[in-house]
Formats: C-alpha cells, sequence, structure tokens
C-alpha cells in the first residue's frame, strides 16, 4: 500500500506513526487537530489508542449490552487500579481470551481511524512517565504501525466514497418516511453520536448508514433538527424570566417522574 | 435578548465539541431561556440545573476554594455539565460518555461570553 504523504489531512498522523514504529517507540503519541486523542506504543507496536471521536473498550462493551454495568464496575474496582482489568475480566469469565483479543484491537484501529479521518495537525510523541496512567485494556501484543497505517488507509478509501455521497462523521442523519432504519437515528445525531449511543465503532457504524443511505432509508444534512421547547414561556425583551412566588404551575405540566 | 441568538449559540457549540447531545440556558433561578432538547424536559432540566450550579456555588463558597468555574456531573453513559453565565444565568449541557471535557472548557469559554453578551449579562 502506498505511504501516506504530508499533504494528506491524515498524512501527518500516519506518517509519524510509521516513524515511530520504524524506531520501535515505546511511549505515547499525542495527536491534536479537529479532534485529540492518543496512540499508546510499545517498542513499535500500537497497544492502544483513544479520542472523543470512537468509543473506546469500555463504551463498546457496555453500550452494547455485552457487559453489565454491575460487572464492569466490580472487576474495575478489583483490578484497574493495579492496571490489571483484562487478566480481572477474563477471571470472572466475563470475556473470553479471544473476544477480549478482538475488542481491544476493534477498539484501537477504531480510535486510529477516527483520528485520521478528523484530520490530525500536529504529532507530539512522549516516553512513558511513571506518573502515566497506562491504558485500560491494552492489546496484546499489539498491532504493527505498517498493518495498522495499511487498515486505516483503507477505511479513509471507504470513507471518502461515503463522503462523496454526503455522508461524514459530523453530518447528521435524518429517516426517511416509513423507514425501517433505527428510531435512534432522528435528526440530531452524527455517525460519532450513533456510534457511541450502539455501543459499536465509527467505521463499523457509518458502514451501517452507508447502507442505509443507499437504500434510501436515510437523508443527511449539515445542521441538526432543532426541537422547540413543549412549553415556551414568553420572554420579555429587557429582563431575564423571573419566578414569581406562587405563580408557578410547573408541577401541574410537569409532575415527578416515578422512580423506575 | 433575542432567543434565536441564544439558540445559534447552543448549536454551534454543540457542532463544535463532539459528543454534546442537548443545551440549555436559563436564568440562575432556574427558568428556562433557550433548549435546544430532545430527549429531556427542558424545563425541568433547566430547575435542576439551577440547584446544581447553586449547590456548586455554596460549596465553593464554604470551602474557599475561589469562583465556582463549572459543575460537572459524571454518570454511567454521560456528562452533564454546567456553566454559570454571567451573575443571573446558566447554560447546561449534556454529552455522551465520549464527551472531551477538555475540550469543551476551551471552547465554552467564549460560547459563554457570548451569551452573556447576548443575555445582557
Amino acid at each position: 500500500m502506498s505511504e501516506p504523504t504530508e499533504d494528506q489531512p491524515h498524512g501527518v498522523f500516519l506518517g509519524s506513526l510509521l516513524r515511530r514504529g520504524r524506531d520501535g517507540f515505546t511511549g505515547t503519541l499525542r495527536a491534536d487537530g479537529a479532534v485529540s486523542g492518543t496512540v499508546t506504543l510499545a517498542e513499535g507496536r500500537v497497544i492502544a489508542a483513544s479520542t472523543a471521536v470512537a468509543p473506546g473498550p469500555e463504551s463498546l462493551l457496555l453500550r452494547s449490552g455485552r457487559l453489565a454495568e454491575a460487572d464492569w464496575t466490580a472487576a474495575y474496582t478489583d483490578a484497574a487500579p493495579e492496571g490489571r482489568l483484562a487478566e480481572e475480566l477474563l477471571k470472572r469469565g466475563l470475556l473470553g481470551e479471544v473476544s477480549l483479543q478482538v475488542l481491544t484491537l476493534k477498539a484501537l484501529t477504531d480510535a486510529v481511524f477516527a483520528m485520521a479521518i478528523c484530520g490530525v495537525q500536529t504529532c507530539v510523541a512522549t516516553p512513558p512517565s511513571p506518573d502515566e496512567l497506562p491504558p485500560l485494556l491494552p492489546a496484546a501484543p499489539g498491532l504493527t504501525t505498517r498493518a495498522l497505517a495499511d487498515e486505516t488507509t483503507r477505511r479513509l478509501a471507504s470513507a471518502s466514497r461515503w463522503a462523496a455521497k454526503g455522508l461524514t462523521v459530523d453530518t447528521y442523519l435524518f429517516r426517511t418516511t416509513d423507514s425501517p432504519a433505527p428510531a435512534t437515528i432522528n435528526g440530531r445525531r452524527t455517525p460519532r453520536d450513533l456510534a457511541f449511543l450502539w455501543g459499536q465503532g465509527l467505521y463499523a457504524t457509518l458502514y451501517t448508514l452507508a447502507d442505509l443511505l443507499a437504500s434510501t432509508h436515510i437523508t443527511t444534512s449539515d445542521s441538526p433538527r432543532l426541537t422547540p421547547p413543549p412549553t415556551p414561556i414568553p420572554l420579555t425583551p429587557e429582563t431575564l424570566p423571573q419566578r414569581q412566588k406562587g405563580t408557578s404551575p410547573v408541577n401541574t405540566f410537569l409532575p415527578f417522574r416515578p422512580p423506575s | 435578548m433575542n432567543k434565536e441568538e441564544v439558540l445559534a449559540e447552543l448549536t454551534a457549540l454543540r457542532k463544535e465539541v463532539p459528543g454534546i447531545a442537548e443545551a440549555a440556558t436559563a436564568s440562575i433561578d432556574g427558568m428556562l431561556i433557550a433548549a435546544d432538547t430532545d430527549e429531556v424536559r427542558p424545563e425541568v432540566l433547566a430547575a435542576l440545573a439551577s440547584a446544581a450550579l447553586g449547590l456548586g456555588k455554596s460549596a465553593a463558597h464554604e470551602v474557599g476554594m475561589g469562583e465556582l468555574r463549572e459543575v460537572i456531573t459524571r454518570c454511567q453513559s454521560g456528562h452533564i455539565v454546567i456553566y454559570p453565565v454571567g451573575r443571573k444565568a446558566l447554560l447546561v449541557l449534556l454529552g455522551d460518555e465520549g464527551l472531551d471535557v477538555g475540550r469543551l472548557h476551551v471552547r465554552s469559554r467564549p460560547a459563554v461570553q457570548r451569551l452573556a453578551d447576548i443575555l445582557g449579562l
């Protein structure tokens, strides 16, 4: 596969990643641009990556319902402070070895794709520090930077085809009339938001959405749907709304919700 | 005060920081001014944000840590972040668990100032 060049939006990032891989770097590569994120390397292999644009292992496990919140919390409390969460999840039988391997590789590959697609302007490498918290669930032994860069380039090519049809990471998605698409596609969420909500990777989410878009079950827009407040409060132009004692009908309109 | 301008600020902030799902502005005593919300009840959110902000201010005052900057509540699947807007209003944001809180703080300061200007505070 061709070498990424710096005139491409993702070139700085993937180029920097490949260089650290060749150097056998151990430490953290911090990427900044439209979004921020980190890539953790051990002896030149990528063992973890994290960004706000792609769900991490915790979100993938909990939001998808593969793991119950109580089980996760118990394992986390017992093992995360000593950095042995992966062993604890295996010990408790919450995940198998293969599942854990797939999960960690999926999360790091997706995070690197997400950073690359959003555009990285600067990359700063820092060696490991004893004060730094290690990744919660590192992949062992991780991926070579070459394999990761090749996979990311392949995904970026797919994403570029979807972008030509209007589907990008930050477009808002609307269901068409009588669409069988999930109701969570409601005009207020982007593919990134849906990835977190559904507990699946950003790339997998874009893939699903591309199919729905191709079959005209959804449409895209640059702006979200705005929902007007259900009970608008009249405003006076000069002052902020003021509460008048004894005049609020709030309890009539909005009774307390019973605990579920 | 122009409600459309307030709404435009809320929408712009949502687009600028990945992970913000809903946003509302309210007076400091919890009366809703404008909301860009979907699944939550905006009037209730405004009232609860007012209470949470008041509690944060009282706690900050009690422990002598200076002026309150924001109140953050982290839940299983998201964040509730409340900023004071001047002395008479507040901004409340709901974000998912992936919300980049550091980026939010950087981006929200100018938005809070613009909201204060729009509201004439």
